[in-house]
């Protein structure tokens, strides 16, 4: 009988303590008590600052169309535009450097040392965030798009070596040794089976990536300051207190993500991504 | 079969390849062709980058380069914000997901319009990015660390929800069922069943939550205030470069830190 675990309260336990339940239990009490240390003594709430009417004509005048000028109309869906086309040419540029680095960051076909070499960098510049890329470029290039883009494309790029790389690692082991064997080189090795066989994936990689791509591009124009996309149109309307016309440039971006997270489920489905 | 029959036998698959090879050549040509009308639209000059590459390196190390660490009391004590914030905002959004989850999944949502209702909140909220939610709740709550917490529990709500009801949908049906068959009620079944089966996957996507955070941190800080983003967007509009560059280090080994720290986690949890 000896063996039986018996809790506290004398009942027979069933489960055993792993240390995976006791990491869980860890984390989810720092994370309660950092919780309950920041709202209830390290927050400072300005209540004083809340407009309370101000909030309540930003809620009431969201869907009012009917209140959004013609011109603010037209104005906002160029610069909708705009903003796709920056997040697409960004997506794009990162592609072409992206699928040459992913090829020498695969593990599979590549020298250990320069994979690890390129998977270093992409998670160096991964770490340092899109905002301060744009802003170093600012000094260089000015307040264009080309400094939007060019900030935005350092993140672009490695997220496609990081996920491209990914791919590549999963092409069929066989098939390159076959190719190995019967004396191809390593551009037959590429064109001839990785990318063939992963082509699906990227095509899903790039639709992912021209997703969040807008996602930055909507907010890289209020925070550096780059004119013409969508979000620095939202941003001046919200500080003129046009807030119908702001509610109109959510709902725009709203429905552009969402159309492009149908597409992509779609895509996804496809090519089974997780 | 006789022999001439057997060569038109291997040119059929020659025609497949050929055409999807085609096909695939014309897509390229599409996606370059129009990815260059897109750049001619916005003014993207791929020229002036090689052009002033060096004369962009040289100004960013001219302005940026030595970082000075002169207020570095302020920075710690802004990372330290930061991460709070991060970690909080991760939290409460985490839970508040989760109970919309509860609500959401077709596996434990009862009620078919609170279902739609919170399904309909969550791709709102999931699709509009978080730094929007700033800009457009700024007016209302003006600058300061309640709004930033704000906006990251919107961000982490809105992603964490629909992963949150996929993976409830996706738990073991055997033991929902043999739980309801001795009689567990709904609660009992959520507690004891559906929790315990999900609990290390929610911990890992809210450690994945708090690392968005703090990347996003520094963007949302600039446009909401609190934490060491809104230190940056003082020192940018201050044209303090240098010390920029020092909360922009605290920023990058923040992440790289946390980034560690969830990779350990994750390994030992999952």
């Amino acid at each position: 009988m000896s063996d039986i675990r018996v809790s506290l309260t004398g009942k027979p336990k069933i489960k055993t303590l792993t240390t995976a339940d006791f990491i869980i239990s860890v984390v989810l009490l720092v994370f309660i008590l950092i919780t309950l240390y920041t709202i209830f003594f390290r927050i400072e709430y300005k209540w004083d600052d809340f407009q309370g009417d101000t909030a309540i004509s930003i809620a009431s005048s969201f869907i009012r169309f009917d209140k959004v000028g013609m011109e603010k109309i037209i104005e906002m869906i160029l610069s909708l535009i705009n903003t796709l086309s920056l997040a697409f040419v960004t997506t794009i540029n990162g592609f072409i450097l992206g699928i040459v680095l992913g090829l020498f960051a695969a593990r599979n076909i590549s020298n250990i040392h320069i994979s690890n070499f390129i998977r270093g960098a992409a998670s160096f510049i991964r770490s340092i965030p899109t905002i301060i890329w744009v802003l170093i470029f600012v000094s260089g290039y000015g307040l264009s798009a080309t400094t939007a883009v060019m900030g935005m494309f350092f993140h672009t790029l490695s997220f496609f070596i990081k996920s491209f790389a990914e791919t590549f690692e999963e092409v069929d082991k066989g098939t390159i040794e076959a190719l190995r064997a019967s004396g191809s080189n390593w551009l037959q090795i590429v064109f001839g089976t990785m990318l063939p066989s992963s082509l699906t994936k990227i095509i899903s990689w790039i639709a992912i990536r021209s997703e969040i791509n807008f996602g930055v591009a909507v907010v890289i124009g209020p925070a550096a300051g780059v004119p013409g996309t969508i979000g620095s149109l939202i941003n001046n309307a919200s500080r003129a207190g046009d807030y119908a016309t702001q509610g109109f440039g959510v709902i725009l971006i709203f429905l552009t993500a969402y159309i492009m997270e149908v597409l992509i489920n779609k895509i996804r489905q496809k090519s089974i991504i997780n | 079969m006789k022999f001439w029959q057997v060569k038109n036998f291997y040119e059929k698959p020659n025609d497949f390849f050929r055409e999807k090879r085609i096909k695939s050549y014309i897509g390229l040509a599409a996606i370059l062709i129009s990815s260059y009308f897109a750049a001619s639209l916005i003014g993207f000059d791929l020229i002036l980058i090689f052009k002033n590459f060096t004369k962009a390196v040289n100004r960013f190390f001219e302005l940026y380069i030595p970082p000075n660490f002169e207020e570095i009391n302020n920075l710690i004590e802004a990372m330290w914000v930061t991460i709070l914030l991060c970690i909080t905002a991760g939290t409460i959004g985490t839970f508040l997901a989760y109970a919309a989850a509860l609500g959401m999944s077709k596996t434990t949502g009862k009620i078919p319009f609170l279902r739609i209702i919170l399904r309909a909140l969550s791709t709102f909220l999931r699709n509009v990015p978080a730094s929007i939610w700033a800009i457009v709740l700024l007016m209302a709550f003006w600058f300061g660390e309640f709004l930033a917490l704000l906006v990251m529990i919107i961000g982490t709500f809105g992603f964490n929800a629909r992963l949150f009801s996929d993976m409830i949908d996706e738990t073991n049906k055997n033991s929902l069922e043999a739980l309801d068959s001795v009689g567990a009620n709904y609660w009992q079944i959520v507690f004891q069943g559906i929790i315990p089966e999900t609990l290390p996957t929610s911990i890992s996507w809210s450690l994945f939550s708090v690392e968005t955070n703090i990347r996003s941190s520094t963007i949302i800080g600039m446009l909401a205030g609190g934490g060491i983003g809104h230190l940056i967007g003082i020192y940018r509009h201050f044209r303090k470069f240098d010390q920029l560059t020092a909360a922009v280090i605290f920023v990058v080994l923040g992440i790289l830190a946390f980034d560690q720290l969830s990779v350990q986690i994750r390994k030992r949890i999952l």
